[in-house]
């Protein structure tokens, strides 16, 4: 790898770096002249350059403590931290060509970085002043530079072009160097620009932005947050499927009455229970509706005596007490629907004197297909009747003893009814009236 | 300085030094000059490049550190115990000292000088003196009540300073 030669200039000198050393932790970092041993004067700010917090080469670097040997002495300012920077860096990676007391270009020297500028914690290079100044005191060995065909890398903060612009406009040998490109000028923004320039991008790298930090961090947390909710979620779904599929399994199993109670039950239990039963209500609702929009039902009078065939004429919302009625049910929609159909009479038997043990359930059951009639006889009664018909698209058994019970004990429909809702049945209760009519005559 | 202000510094000297009572030409074994001591010790800037110098005649020495002692200085005595001939760590109430061989030169030592407390005096010297020997060294700025100074360990200043049988004053 090619090797670097780091030239700090100062209003006075063309300074070299004769020596780095890490020292013991426990020792300040020191800048002293030529292996000497007095300390010079810049090395507190040396120190505090070097150690972190206030320092950036501890940093970079990873050690506290370092011996820096300069050919030439610096008493004060700090335009020193751009090269001094360049060159501890140069040295962890073993890319620095160390000047010597007396010459600052080597036989080894392939390349000189000559930077001048201070640098903050965040890298960015600051700008610095007498520019003018350093480059003329450097005059002389950039031409010696030159002359011996060593590549020139002028490093500058970007704040300093204007200044640098001014000195070249009067020096035709730096325009020259230019043009022939064996001085090479990089205004920079921070320090990183300058080993992406040298093509040493691995040496220093960028480290990634906090934002980018923040937003993988951000990225990890809506994935934790999706996560927490898809937890949620499932935790929730267990919990109420654990409370659902008991009661699917007793509907599908026909266990009724369990099913009941246990609706029953979660009608009166915690929240989820009771939101269960309620979506477990409101599913059944829309079941029963749709059968019951599926079914139409028509009353038809009939009497086959040709005097009172003209009494009973269909469509009337009254109907003659010697019409005989027809029930026709009609299926409208597309699946087949069952029928039971329950005709009880509206008068207490008890209160007539009428022993209903013996009494004969009056109930018809049977099977519509679409757009199909199923036609009911009900028989002229004298007496006020009620007819209950329940529907539903799957034939179940235990239809007709519920209708049985409610025949002989009435107190039993409401009850029916409640079922039948729960279970999605659809139903239709229709009341036939025996009623006197008075019309006025005159 | 006026001649009545050197007379009078000249007999406060001789009183620290309890030496007046005694004082008599016939018993000195070797000329002391107690007006130089006095005024060393009073201008220890003027004299810094000499003093090295001055402390090597004992009597001089004697009466310097008697008067540093007494007038105010941040002192360490001997160590009442050391488990080697060469100390290269020392602490009392008032300052620690570290002593860090440098990593590029085996010859070269970093003397780390720690003030513990707040201190008036303006600390210019380390003085240290042992078995009739003593050495002093200049201090640099203190920066945050500590000062780092580059020591070789072939002067004799190392030997004095590591040597657990010294005292150290600093003013």
């Amino acid at each position: 790898m090619k090797k670097y030669t780091v030239i700090i200039p100062t209003t006075n000198n063309v300074v070299g770096i004769n020596d780095i050393v890490k020292e013991d932790p426990l020792v300040s970092s020191v800048i002293c002249e030529n292996n000497n041993l007095e300390a010079l004067p810049i090395s507190p700010f040396y120190n505090s350059f070097v150690k972190s917090p206030t320092g950036i080469i501890e940093k970079l670097i990873g050690h506290p403590s370092f011996r820096i040997d300069i050919t030439k002495p610096i008493h004060n300012g700090k335009s020193w931290q751009l090269a001094i920077a360049i060159a501890h860096i140069f040295f962890k990676n073993n890319i620095l060509n160390f000047s010597n007391e007396n010459q600052l270009l080597t036989k080894k020297t392939e390349e000189i970085i000559w930077a001048s500028g201070t640098i903050n914690s965040n890298l960015e290079i600051k700008k610095i002043n007498y520019l003018d100044q350093k480059i003329y005191n450097s005059m002389n060995f950039l031409k010696n530079c030159t002359k011996n065909k060593v590549q020139i890398n002028i490093v500058l903060s970007i704040k300093n072009k204007d200044d640098f612009n001014s000195v070249l406009s009067n020096n035709e040998f730096l325009k020259d160097a230019i043009k022939t490109k064996l001085i090479k000028v990089l205004f920079l923004n921070n320090l990183y620009d300058l080993f992406d320039h040298l093509n040493l991008k691995n040496i220093l790298k960028k480290p990634t932005k906090r934002l980018s930090f923040f937003h993988k961090s951000k990225k990890t947390l809506s994935l934790l947050s999706v996560i927490f909710v898809t937890i949620l979620f499932a935790l929730m779904f267990n919990h109420v499927w654990q409370k659902t599929s008991p009661l699917l399994n007793l509907n599908d199993n026909k266990n009724y009455s369990l099913l009941l109670t246990t609706l029953k039950t979660y009608r009166y239990g915690n929240l989820t229970e009771r939101v269960i039963a309620y979506f477990y209500d409101y599913i059944q609702t829309l079941q029963a509706n749709e059968i019951n929009k599926q079914i139409r039902i028509n009353f038809i009078p009939y009497n086959d005596l040709e005097t009172n065939k003209l009494k009973c004429i269909p469509g009337s919302q009254s109907i003659d007490h010697v019409c005989n009625l027809n029930l026709e049910v009609s299926n409208i929609g597309i699946d087949t629907v069952f029928l039971w159909a329950l005709k009880f009479s509206n008068l207490n038997l008890d209160d007539i004197g009428i022993q209903k043990t013996n009494k004969k359930s009056d109930i018809v059951n049977g099977m519509i297909k679409s757009n199909e009639t199923f036609l009911i006889d009900i028989k002229n009664s004298h007496e006020p009747i009620t007819v209950f018909i329940i529907y539903s698209k799957e034939f179940d058994i235990k239809i007709i003893d519920w209708l049985k019970r409610v025949d002989k004990e009435k107190s039993l429909l409401e009850t029916t009814i409640k079922r039948i809702k729960t279970l999605g049945y659809g139903y239709t209760i229709k009341s036939i009236k025996n009623v006197k009519l008075i019309e006025n005559k005159i | 300085m006026d001649n009545k202000d050197k007379i009078s510094d000249t007999f406060l000297a001789l009183n620290y030094l309890n030496l007046s009572k005694y004082y008599s030409k016939s018993k000195l074994k070797s000329k002391l000059n107690i007006n130089m001591v006095w005024d060393v010790y009073l201008n220890p800037l003027k004299y810094q490049n000499q003093i090295n110098e001055f402390l090597k005649k004992k009597v001089f020495s004697d009466a310097y550190f008697l008067i540093l002692k007494n007038e105010g200085c941040i002192y360490q005595a001997k160590l009442n115990a050391a488990s080697n001939d060469r100390v290269f760590s020392r602490s009392s109430n008032e300052f620690k000292i570290e002593i860090v061989k440098s990593n590029k030169n085996e010859d070269v030592y970093y003397l780390i000088l720690k003030i513990i407390n707040d201190i008036d005096l303006q600390l210019l010297n380390l003085y240290v003196i042992c078995d009739n020997e003593s050495d002093c060294i200049k201090l640099p700025i203190l920066n945050d009540k500590q000062a780092q100074i580059l020591i070789k360990k072939s002067d004799n200043f190392f030997n004095l300073i590591t040597n657990p049988n010294a005292e150290i004053f600093i003013r």
